[in-house]
Order: C-alpha cells, then structure tokens, then sequence
C-alpha cells in the first residue's frame, strides 16, 4: 500500500522534474500575488489582523493553479486508464495523488510564507510550532478535497473554471479555520488556535476518509 | 389520476398557507418590534429553509443509492431535488436578508445559520454546473453522486465553523417547544406542510420531465447508430 | 386599520402570483404528458426487428 503511494509520487515528481512543468510558472506567480497585496494592502500597525487572511489567499489561488494541472497530464495521455487497470488499491492512486499534490504545495509555502514575512515586514511574537501546525492541517485539507476535485474537473470542458467553483465553498471550514489558527498563533488577541486546530483535524480526518472511499467510484468513469 | 390528487392539494395548501399568514398570523411577534410587514416573511422563510434541507438530503440518500445500485434512476432524483433545493434556498437567503435589513438594520450578518445556507446555495449551484458540463450519463451520475455527498457531508463542519463566531440568529425551536403564540405555530406548521407538498409536487414533475429527456436521448442515439 | 387593508392586498397579490405559477406549471405539465405519449410512439416505432 505504501509502496503504491510512493510509486505514484515518485510517477509525479519525476515527470515534474522533467518537464519543469508547473514549477517555473507558479514561483512566478506566488511573486507577483505576494507583490500585488504588497501595493494593495501597505504595511499598518494594524497589519497582524489581515495578514493571515493574506497568506492563505495567496497559498489557496496557488494551489488552486496546481491542483487543476495535477490531472492535466493524465488526462491529456489518457493515463486514468492505466491507472484504474494498474494492479493498484484504486484508494493508493488517490493517496499518491494527494501525496504528490501535498509536496507541491508545501514547497509552494515554503516560498510564499517567508516571502510575505519579509515583504510586510512583519515580526510578531509568535508561536512557531502553532503557525506550523496551522499550516500543514490546512494544507492537507485542502488538498485532500482538492484532489478528489481535481480528478472529476481534468474530464469536464470548462473544468479549470469549475473547479474553484465547487472547491472554495467546501472548503470554508479550512479557510475559516487556517485563518484563524494562523491569527491565533501570531498572537492576534481573541484569535484561540487551540480550537480552530481541532476544528481543522476534523475536517481533515472526515475529509481524508470520505474522498478515499470516494475515489474508487471515481476512477470507473475517468 | 394520482398527478391530479398531489396538484390539487399543493395548491389549496400552499393558498391555505397564505391566507393564513397574510389574514390570521399577528402582525408583529410577541417582544418584538419590527416592520408589521416583514413578519409576515418569516412563515415563508421557515418553509422554505425547512424544504432546502429537505431536498439537500433527499440528493445525498439518492447519490449514496446510485453508488450503490448503479441505477440512473437515482441520478435523476438527486439532480432534480438538487435545482429544486437550489431554488428553496434562493428564496430563503432573499426573505432572510429582507427580514434581516427590517429587524437588525443590516442586509447581511455572519451568522453561522446564514452563512451556511450561503455556501449551501454556492454548492449545489456548483453542483448543478458540474452537471450541466459533462455529457456522458455515466460519468455524470458519478461526479454528481460524488458532489452530492461530499457537500452534504461538509455542511455541518461549516456550520461548526461558522457558529465559532457570535450567533445572533433568534432560537425559535427550543428543547422547551415553540416560543410562540398559537396562531403563529398553526400558521408556521401549515406553512411547513404546504412548501413540503409544493417540494413533492416539483420533485415528481421534474423526474418525470427528466425520465423523458433520457429516453429521448437514448433514441436519438439509436436513430444515431442507424443511420 | 390601515395596516389590515394592506395585509388584504398582499394576500391578494400573493393569490394572483400563485395562481399564475399553478396555472403555467400545469400547462408545461399538459406538454410534459404530450411528451411521454409522443416519445413512447417513438419508441415503440422504431424497435430493433
């Protein structure tokens, strides 16, 4: 099972790596969206209340880009194909998907969150572990429902377009919840991480389920 | 014969329904001061709300019976309780805001019950464009089965979500039974009944009109092969 | 008073507007069943042998 899984990551990066695909084009990006709040929002003393709102923004747009390409490649070459008949668990495919999907986009924040400490100048007293915690949870809901999303939009016309359109309103928990354990842990006052933490391992414990047992219908039709 | 019957019957209640509310209800609830008008709201509101909810989980049970069975049948089900449930909570979220402006001074607050019927409303908006993009009946029962269960599944995590945040929406249904006057009850359960009659009636029509578009489709698609 | 007045027209309006839903939903009922019989003639003439 977890050979599967790191079959299908390591199936990703390497076309990833090759091709250069996806990298170049979103660091870009991250730059400019990082750039644009920077013109748009300038640095306040009252900063701290929208920062975390800023920074999830930009990681949510990012990795709305990544997400509708992660299944661009399998469906241009009609790959589903031979990934549904491969002698694969059809729930290992799913999860190497969302493994591949999470690597792309914690190497996104790894680039983003800095980026927008330095840009806004921005130097809290804060809990680190706490912001960490925030982010990977957040991360992985979003990318766990991201990539379930993912894989009905790459068979659809119009499926970049559709895909922010069913994917932002389910997650409004994660958004809400990132948002306000990153404030929590930035020592916004009124901010409590510690709930919206648990909010947040909810989510990603039903959402990680839900689309796992999902996936296996799923992949009859791709 | 049993078409005409269900007819009928929606509309003498839903007629019902309203004159009780614009003839028998009170103007204005006990202990609040409000626009006489916008009370009169509320008997809609409520129905309407009540239906949504009860469209949104006919969609999750019909979805998890496709997945199941594998009988488009049940697609058909999900997709048309899923515009008619698109439709009741449209109407909701307008009375709601109408009724709002009128007793907070504010078209929109964040409150968790609003808030959730919002994203609600984007989902299964979402979900009946999904639909409309894809052409394959197989592959869109799936998607759609999918949709429908993971968004119904979400809808309490939002609301959890949402409710984090101050609640200001009035608790009407409490553990202690209706905080209301009689007429105001008899009025908001007819109500009930009539939007739930007009939702079966709707729901019947629309899978009716759906069974035969998939059979035109089918025929087409034979005459397709023929030629 | 006058509030009362204005509940009577706004039953009446409401009246008027759902009358107006009934009537066309039940027309468009009327086509669907026209529907039905036309694509079932259709069905049944253009069966495989």
């Amino acid at each position: 099972m977890l050979r599967d899984v790191w079959t299908i990551l390591r199936k990703d990066w390497q076309a990833e790596l090759r091709t250069q695909e996806m990298a170049g084009s979103l660091l870009v990006f991250i730059l400019l969206i990082a750039f644009l709040f920077g013109l748009t929002f300038p640095a306040r003393r009252d900063l701290v209340y929208f920062f975390p709102g800023l920074v999830w923004t930009a990681i949510f747009f990012a990795g709305m880009l990544g997400l509708s390409r992660s299944f661009a490649g399998e469906a241009r070459s009609d790959c589903m194909k031979g990934l549904a008949l491969a002698p694969l668990d059809r729930g290992a495919v799913f999860l190497g998907k969302l493994a591949s999907n999470l690597l792309f986009l914690v190497a996104t924040e790894l680039v983003a969150v800095p980026l927008f400490f330095a840009l806004f100048d921005f130097s809290p007293p804060g809990h680190w572990g706490t912001l960490v915690a925030a982010l990977a949870l957040g991360t992985l809901g979003f990318a766990s429902v991201g990539t379930l999303l993912a894989a009905m939009m790459a068979g659809t016309k119009r499926g970049e377009f559709l895909l922010p359109l069913a994917l932002f309103p389910l997650e409004m928990p994660v958004a809400v919840g990132a948002v306000e354990a990153t404030a929590g842990a930035l020592g916004v006052a009124g901010a409590h991480a510690g709930h919206w933490l648990k909010l947040l391992v909810a989510y990603d414990l039903i959402f990680l389920v839900v689309p796992y047992l999902l996936f296996d219908y799923l992949m009859e039709v791709l | 014969m049993r078409r005409e019957w269900l007819a009928w019957t929606t509309f003498l209640l839903v007629e019902a329904a309203m004159a009780l509310n614009f003839l028998y209800a009170p103007n204005l609830a006990p202990g609040e001061q409000v626009h006489p008008l916008s009370q009169h709201l509320f008997y809609i509101h409520v129905g309407a709300a009540w239906n949504a909810a009860v469209a949104f989980t006919v969609v999750f049970v019909a979805s998890i019976a496709y997945l199941r069975s594998r009988d488009l049948k049940w697609d058909l089900w999900a997709a048309a309780s899923a515009e008619i449930g698109v439709v009741f909570t449209a109407v909701t979220l307008l009375t709601g805001t109408i009724w709002a402006k009128a007793a907070w001074g504010v078209w929109w607050t964040w409150d968790p019950k609003l808030t959730t019927t919002l994203i609600l409303w984007f989902l299964f908006v979402a979900y009946l464009l999904i639909r409309e993009s894809v052409t394959s009946p197989d592959t869109r029962a799936v998607y759609s089965a999918v949709l429908g269960i993971v968004a119904f599944l979400d809808v309490p995590v939002v609301f959890l979500a949402a409710r984090w945040w101050s609640s200001i929406h009035p608790v009407v249904i409490t553990g202690q039974g209706f905080l209301m006057p009689p007429s105001m009850v008899l009025t908001m359960v007819t109500g009930f009944v009539a939007f739930t009659f007009l939702y079966c009636y709707w729901l019947w029509h629309r899978t009716a009109l759906a069974r035969v578009e998939r059979r035109l489709s089918e025929l087409r698609a034979r005459r397709r092969e023929d030629i | 008073m006058s509030e009362h007045v204005g509940m009577y027209y706004l039953f009446a309006g409401t009246t008027v507007a759902w009358i107006l839903i009934f009537a066309f939903t039940q027309k468009m009922r009327g086509n669907l069943r026209r529907l039905e019989e036309a694509v079932r003639l259709l069905q049944e003439t253009s069966r495989e042998p």
